[in-house]
């Protein structure tokens, strides 16, 4: 069954350029303009995945306000954000709007496309009972690699693809310190160094949020990051 | 140079004020002259009217043709006198006393004294008032001695023949005059026999520098002449006679002056009309000979109401002077002389001690169609002197109130004008810090005049700046996040054509526009590094850090990402712990250090040095080669300043010190970069306090 994905951005070239880029891979792509475009057909229909936009043409935060509208009709659809601003990324993980991850502009085609393909195959095993789970136990952390689903001492932690991914490259070998160029290829983003330290301070806090103790990302100051044993 | 400031500059503008009391002077110079004029004419006027009555009395104007003589001119007393040798009885009279004077010689002490007479009802009296310092008294039990200080006094008796009688006292108090008869013993022998004259009575008073002999006369004991000899004996041993002076001169002795008496008839119609204090009457015959005198040029003024201060600074008024012609039987002058020749006048003159200006007027009088006399009446100027003190000290008080208030005045705006000049100069100073970078804004002053306006511009002024500044250091973010979408575009539309083509020289120029664009995103990349800072800085969390050994994981770290680059890390043997962000710190050091490796010449190490003082530690990172351009040292810090000229792998936007500033202002610090004293590299400085 070919995956639906629904595209709202506001800038042609690139609406054009990715839902090209979608279709060659083998989904569906349905793309809009605006958010009352985006929603009426959302209305009518609604996709297996969407990437907003998150300025709308004359609404700067008109993707919020769709992601929100979409969120109440699916709340299981998985939803990637997209901005030319970093500082939307604090908006975001601020508002809880329960995206599964956030990218801006200038990532490459293949991260997005990653993306897409990753929060599918979490679809898939989510739905399939029968799917051997990966579960990968730290001590009080346990990963589950196929569901992207991470639970601290038995309770969920939230995370967005990219942080999972991070997450996880630190905690698959405890102890071992992990530099911010080999977390960026794991989380397959491309970014500076200040983005990866503020996608792992926005890690911590979540943790942090369900235990205020946890410390068990520790930075190396001039190196990089390790999960403590 | 010397500041000289608005207040000085005003209080010197006060001392125009300062100028009033002498524009005052002048107008009271004035005054004075005027007041000079019109006394001069009441005078005359005053003259003219004492002449008119005495013009119905011709008789009273004897027409003398004597030669003229030696006269002593008696006043009129208005009360009969103490004999008692001291002259507070007198004192209104003094002014009429006539000096004498040893003429010639040169002794030590010359022999002076003043003589007056007057009479009261059926007496003369004769103050004698002598300068003495040496007093010889006579010897005891020498009746009749004469080698002492003694007075003799010469009259003519009733019928007209010359005496003499001695005042030789022997000790002060009652001085019984004596004279010499000339007696025939039981042999027929003459001798002097020494006979007391018990009609006149003497005190003889020694007072300061001298005696007073004072002596009263019965009218009818003497004829029409009277003098006095006045014999000083200075040397009690010698017992010589230094200096005889008489009243008449050196013919005293023989023919002592006539005595003048103040006319009854013309005193009678003059004595009712010069009742005013502070002027003298004379009425004179046609050869200027006295016939009566009234009245005293002395006046009683109040000397009070006027400041000490100012009888420091203005000449003193006299109201006592010596006065030419007091006692005097005969008077000259040009308005006398112009009287006597039928046309009245007036004349200033001085008194011969300088103390004080007289006024006199002369008026003729007329009888039978010949001048027969003349009336002079005078007046000292000392009651106009008296005005013009009061006139002047009332001014100096005014103007000194009205300079004084001025002053207050002008002290007190200048102070306030200097104090709102140097708040708003400390204000526009305090405005821009030594980046040049707006860091607050000023309320304009709410005054209405030019300096609040001048405030309320540099407010306006600084406004500008800073929205101009901000639009500088916020472009930086909005152009990266303007050129995001562009980049996509091109990347997205890239990567579509790398996967169509498959052309290898297709393949060749679409690599190269892929790395083209990727140095694009870089560049936005970098340009938004600091905003994103800027936004770190507000969610920062400050935490007790040891900076040695964050110091020494992030040197390790160098050494892995800088192969080719040496480091040196000096830090203290103990914990510094420093209040700070690490992630920050860590920022901050990655862009010192990044920014040394590229400056370093690569032959010593670069240098990472820490110091624990008392209440900061600063952190110093050397690198050796390249040296900073002079006048650039702040300058560096600021955004999109680069002082790179060659061209790395990596462009560079000269955000990385203004972040390194950033990141150090965030932490309250100090940065500064210069070059090493020995030239051979650059320091940069970075000192944090450790309580923040």
């Amino acid at each position: 069954m070919t995956k639906h994905v629904a595209l709202v951005e506001d800038e042609k070239a690139i609406r054009e350029n990715y839902s090209e880029a979608l279709k060659k891979q083998g989904f569906g792509v349905s793309s809009y303009s605006d958010r009352r475009d985006a929603i009426r057909a959302f209305r009518q229909r609604l996709p297996d995945l969407a990437i907003i936009d998150i300025a709308l043409g004359e609404e700067a935060e008109g993707g919020f306000d769709l992601c929100r509208e979409l969120r109440g009709m699916a709340p299981a659809l998985p939803i990637i954000f997209l901005t030319a601003r970093d500082s939307d990324f604090d908006v975001i993980s601020g508002l809880r709007l329960g995206a599964d991850d956030y990218l801006t502009k200038d990532v490459s085609m293949h991260q997005i496309l990653a993306r897409v393909a990753a929060l599918f195959r979490r679809i898939d095993a989510l739905q399939d009972e029968y799917t051997q789970s990966a579960v990968h136990q730290v001590g009080d952390l346990s990963i589950d690699g196929n569901c992207m689903r991470v639970t601290w001492k038995d309770r969920e932690i939230t995370l967005t693809l990219t942080e999972f991914w991070i997450l996880n490259s630190l905690a698959r070998i405890p102890g071992h310190v992990k530099n911010r160029t080999q977390l960026m290829d794991d989380a397959k983003i491309f970014v500076d160094d200040g983005t990866v330290t503020s996608h792992v301070k926005r890690i911590r806090r979540k943790f942090e949020a369900v235990d205020p103790d946890f410390n068990c990302i520790e930075t190396v100051y001039g190196m990089g990051y390790r999960w403590k044993k | 140079m010397y500041r000289f400031s608005i207040r000085a500059k005003l209080l010197l503008l006060s001392l125009a004020i300062l100028t009033v009391p002498y524009v005052g002077f002048e107008y009271l110079r004035e005054l004075e002259r005027y007041l000079r004029d019109s006394l001069e004419t009441s005078l005359v006027d005053a003259a003219r009217a004492v002449a008119g009555p005495l013009q119905q009395h011709g008789e009273l104007f004897p027409v003398s043709t004597e030669p003229l003589d030696k006269t002593v001119f008696v006043h009129k007393l208005d009360h009969p006198m103490q004999l008692d040798g001291y002259t507070d009885d007198w004192y209104s009279y003094l002014d009429w006393s006539t000096p004498y004077r040893e003429s010639g010689g040169n002794r030590p002490d010359p022999l002076s004294y003043s003589f007056l007479i007057s009479r009261y009802q059926q007496y003369f009296y004769v103050l004698l008032q002598i300068r003495d310092a040496q007093l010889v008294y006579q010897r005891p039990d020498t009746p009749g001695g004469l080698d002492n200080d003694h007075i003799v006094m010469v009259y003519t008796d009733t019928n007209g023949v010359v005496q003499h009688c001695y005042f030789s006292p022997s000790a002060p108090g009652k001085a019984r005059p004596f004279r010499f008869r000339i007696n025939e013993d039981e042999f027929g022998v003459e001798y002097r026999a020494v006979e007391y004259v018990n009609n006149i009575s003497g005190v003889w008073q020694p007072v300061e520098g001298g005696y007073n002999l004072e002596i009263a006369i019965p009218v009818n004991g003497i004829g029409d002449r009277l003098g006095f000899i006045v014999n000083d004996v200075d040397d009690a041993a010698t017992r010589a006679v230094a200096a005889a002076v008489g009243t008449a001169g050196s013919g005293t002795d023989t023919n002592p002056g006539r005595i003048l008496q103040s006319s009854p008839g013309i005193e009678g119609i003059i004595g009712n009309m010069m009742q005013e204090g502070g002027r003298r009457i004379w009425v004179l015959d046609n050869r200027g000979q006295v016939l009566a005198g009234q009245g005293s040029l002395t006046r009683q003024v109040a000397p009070g109401s006027i400041n000490p201060l100012y009888r420091l600074i203005l000449p003193a008024i006299h109201q006592r002077f010596r006065d030419d012609l007091s006692g005097a039987s005969r008077l000259q002058g040009e308005e006398i002389t112009e009287a006597l020749a039928g046309k009245a006048d007036g004349r200033w003159r001085r008194s011969p001690d300088g103390k004080a200006v007289i006024v006199s007027a002369a008026a003729p009088v007329w009888a039978d169609g010949a001048v027969r006399g003349a009336v002079v009446v005078e007046e000292a100027t000392t009651g106009i002197q008296m005005q013009q003190r009061r006139a002047m000290a009332t001014l100096f008080n005014k103007t000194l109130l009205v300079f004084s208030v001025v002053t207050v005045l002008l002290l007190l705006f200048a102070t306030r004008l200097s104090y709102r000049l140097r708040k708003l100069g400390r204000e526009a100073d305090a405005a821009i810090d030594e980046h040049g970078r707006v860091t607050g804004l000023f309320t304009g002053s709410s005054a209405s005049d030019e300096i609040g306006e001048l405030s309320r511009k540099y407010a306006a002024i600084l406004e500008r700046l800073k929205q101009y500044n901000d639009y500088l250091e916020m472009m930086a973010g909005r152009l990266s996040h303007e050129l995001r979408t562009p980049i996509t575009v091109v990347r997205s539309s890239l990567e579509h054509l790398k996967a169509d083509r498959t052309d290898v020289s297709e393949q060749t120029y679409l690599e190269r526009a892929r790395e083209g664009i990727e140095r694009l995103n870089l560049i936005v990349m970098r340009l938004s590094e600091a905003t994103r800072l800027e936004q770190a800085l507000q969610s920062a969390e400050k935490q007790e850090t040891d900076m040695a050994a964050l110091l020494h994981n992030c040197v390790e770290g160098y050494r892995g990402a800088y192969p080719e680059t040496a480091f040196s890390l000096t830090v203290p043997g103990k914990a510094v712990p420093g209040i700070v962000a690490p992630e920050l710190m860590v920022q901050m050091l990655d862009k010192l250090v990044a920014n040394a490796v590229d400056f370093s010449s690569g032959e010593r190490p670069v240098e990472i040095r820490l110091q624990d003082r008392s209440d900061e530690w600063i952190l110093s990172i050397t690198n050796y080669g390249f040296l900073l351009p002079a006048n650039m040292d702040q300058q560096l810090f600021n955004s999109m300043v680069s002082l790179r000229e060659h061209k790395g792998a990596e462009p560079h936007l000269g955000l990385g010190l203004y972040i390194v500033r950033l990141i150090s202002e965030y932490h309250d610090g100090r940065i500064s970069a210069r070059n090493n004293p020995a030239g051979d590299g650059v320091t940069f400085s970075l000192c944090f306090p450790k309580q923040t």
